[in-house]
């Protein structure tokens, strides 16, 4: 009886089998038994086969000697099931520098996974049995959990370190890998002559990693951005914008609420002769009627003032004032128009309007004496100086200036986050080959 | 000497009470010496010993029951595959209603397949990873292609899956959840099963080697 076989009957094996690196002589444990095909020791990084029960040496992995940071045996917990770190690779994917490392791990009843970390991005993979895009493998987009997973990376890999043991021949793998993402998730494929397997990864954070498994130290950095690092865990572009959304909805409709809501009352609607003061130029002042400002619903009101008057390459004002004649109490507001065109190189030119309008807010209910202030220009060579003007005063007027400063203010919220997000998505597809955006 | 299902007899070997449970084994495995036992034994005939199972670290074992779809078994055999890379373990179990079906297990994968037909034109040795066969009028996708380098077996199980050492070995799947199996050897029909993969506790498996602490 050799240690491969079924010792214990009622119990899985307590112990690791114990096996002799056949290079250094150095005690390997084997924690998958007989499930081992390849194993590589961490005293001589020497690997073998197994073959009939013994370790057949094959040679050497040790081109890096980097150790790693989950040991081999560590037991961790991850999405709920306990597994044990049984083999540790660092890859390099042919023809480039760049390296990975990747863990295996196993359990008795759950079977195999891996976590991978690159750059301190750590994920999480798990093999799925549910999904499948048959022999053709020249797909850019592919669909799965609901989700379109967007062709990130091809490429074949080269082990240049390795510790532990592997249900597989670590040495003569050929497979070619396939990577899709939709972050936080990854869909990878391995296919070589002889098998095709497809793994879902999903994005770990690097404490999640390190309480798992009760690591101490720190942990990788991390550069750049991960292939499926989230964009932001609590406070993503989609959520930023779909709360801004529904928040300027809600906003336009007690917008719209409010409108309903407002009086429009017209208070005045007058035209007025101007008069000027004999010998001094300047025009006299005009008295308004009496006007009752009532209250709207929230309490206080406004006043639009609207102020028309015939200029023509000249300008017009007036002050109006507004006194309580009750309290005594004066509110005063000066509106103007101007209103200027010509010809200049054979083209018409305007600027400025004959109209404008005004708004006073917080008025308190009362009655109020209007009294008029009117100005224009003294002389001007080719205007038109108006006689008279028109004068509207209408209260409680819905209010659309706030709506659109609040609005404004809404829309920078998900404006930062989606030039965050446009930045961030950037970055991660630097590494790809498949980037969708135009890299420097 | 005939060995009548059902009725107890002594191994030829070592006199351990053995008893035959199904009619579609012809030879079973004594637990206590791994004496290979003969349904219809020959008097005077050289006695063969199997040789001992490896350990994959499975939680089935021989004797553990369960229940499936309210459908009670007992886990009666094991034919145990070793690939060039990879294993599997089929067992033999028998349902209450004398029903035989194999509980596939492997790498934290359980499954629930019984014989099937290989129904396509082609040669299932031309098949390439990620191609289609035909079991029974299911369509399935190549996943691995393997050859069985070594058998070991206990229990009861039927003869075929003892015969097929150096065969190539087919994985197939679909992504509904069926899955299918087929040996074959560039001679005689290949040896097909088909079956779905289940969830460990669709099994309510009881009497299993203790392992707790991975669930």
């Amino acid at each position: 009886m050799n240690g491969f076989e079924v010792n214990e009957k009622g119990t899985l094996p307590a112990q690791p089998l114990q096996v002799t690196c056949p290079q250094c002589k150095n005690t390997i444990e084997l924690f998958t038994f007989a499930q081992a095909k390849s194993v590589c020791c961490q005293k001589c990084f020497y690997l073998s086969e197994v073959k009939d029960d013994r370790l057949v040496p094959i040679q050497a992995i040790d081109k890096e000697r980097i150790e790693p940071l989950l040991p081999i045996g560590r037991e961790g917990k991850i999405k709920d099931v306990r597994y044990r770190v049984v083999g540790f690779l660092v890859y390099k994917e042919q023809n480039l520098k760049y390296r990975w490392r990747e863990y295996v791990l196993f359990n008795p009843v759950h079977g195999y996974a891996y976590l991978s970390e690159y750059d301190g991005h750590w994920t999480f993979f798990r093999y799925i049995f549910d999904f499948s895009i048959g022999a053709r493998r020249t797909q850019a987009e592919v669909y799965y959990l609901d989700r379109e997973f967007k062709l990130y990376n091809k490429y074949r890999s080269q082990v240049m370190a390795a510790r532990g043991e592997f249900f597989w021949a670590t040495h003569k793998d050929t497979s070619q890998y396939l990577e899709y993402i939709a972050p936080p998730y990854m869909l990878t494929l391995s296919v070589n002559r002889t098998e095709q397997s497809w793994m879902l990864g999903e994005h770990l954070e690097p404490e999640e990693v390190k309480q798992a498994f009760a690591l101490e130290g720190a942990m990788p950095d991390r550069l750049d951005v991960g292939a499926v690092e989230p964009f932001s865990q609590n406070f993503s572009f989609r959520y930023s914008a779909t709360l801004a959304g529904w928040a300027a909805g809600i906003l336009l409709v007690i917008q719209v609420l409010f409108s309903l809501f407002h009086q429009n009352k017209v208070l005045l609607d007058q035209t007025y002769t101007l008069t000027e003061e004999v010998g001094k130029g300047t025009l006299l002042p005009l008295p308004g009627p009496t006007i009752d400002i009532g209250s709207s619903f929230l309490g206080s009101t406004n006043v639009q003032v609207f102020l028309r008057a015939p200029v023509t390459n000249t300008w017009f004002a007036t002050g109006i004032s507004l006194l309580n004649v009750k309290t005594g109490r004066e509110y005063f507001v000066e509106v103007g128009v101007e209103f200027y065109s010509g010809y200049e190189d054979g083209e018409r030119w305007s600027e400025g309007s004959p109209g404008t309008d005004h708004i006073l807010s917080s008025l308190p209910s009362g009655t109020y004496q209007v009294y008029l202030q009117p100005s224009r220009e003294g002389f001007a060579f080719g205007a038109s100086r108006p006689e008279s003007f028109h004068l509207m005063l209408v209260q409680d007027v819905p209010i659309w200036s706030n709506f659109w400063i609040a609005l404004l203010l809404l829309a920078a919220v998900p404006a930062v986050q989606g030039m965050r997000h446009y930045n961030f998505e950037k970055n991660r597809w630097m590494n790809s080959d498949y980037s969708p955006y135009e890299q420097e | 000497m005939m060995a009548p299902v059902g009725t107890p007899f002594p191994c030829p070997s070592c006199s351990t009470s053995l008893v035959f449970k199904t009619e579609f084994t012809l030879s079973q495995v004594c637990p206590s010496c791994r004496t290979i036992v003969r349904k219809a034994g020959v008097e005077g005939a050289v006695l063969q010993q199997a040789s001992p199972m490896k350990e994959v670290l499975n939680i089935v074992q021989l004797g553990t029951t369960g229940m499936f779809q309210g459908e009670a078994f007992e886990v009666i055999g094991r034919i145990q595959y070793f690939f060039s890379e990879g294993y599997r373990n089929h067992w033999f179990v028998l349902f209450a209603s004398g029903k035989t079906r194999w509980l596939g297990d492997w790498a934290g994968n359980y499954s629930l397949f019984q014989e099937s037909n290989y129904t396509g034109l082609t040669s299932v040795l031309s098949a390439a990873i990620g191609d289609n066969l035909t079991l029974m009028d299911v369509a399935l996708e190549v996943e691995i292609i393997d050859k069985v380098k070594s058998i070991y077996w206990e229990g009861e199980v039927p003869e075929q899956g003892l015969l097929e050492q150096g065969f190539t070995s087919l994985e197939l799947f679909r992504t509904d959840g069926q899955m299918g199996l087929v040996h074959a050897t560039s001679y005689g029909p290949p040896h097909a099963y088909l079956g779905w993969y289940v969830e460990l506790k669709d099994l309510s498996l009881q009497g299993t080697r203790v392992h707790h602490e991975w669930l």
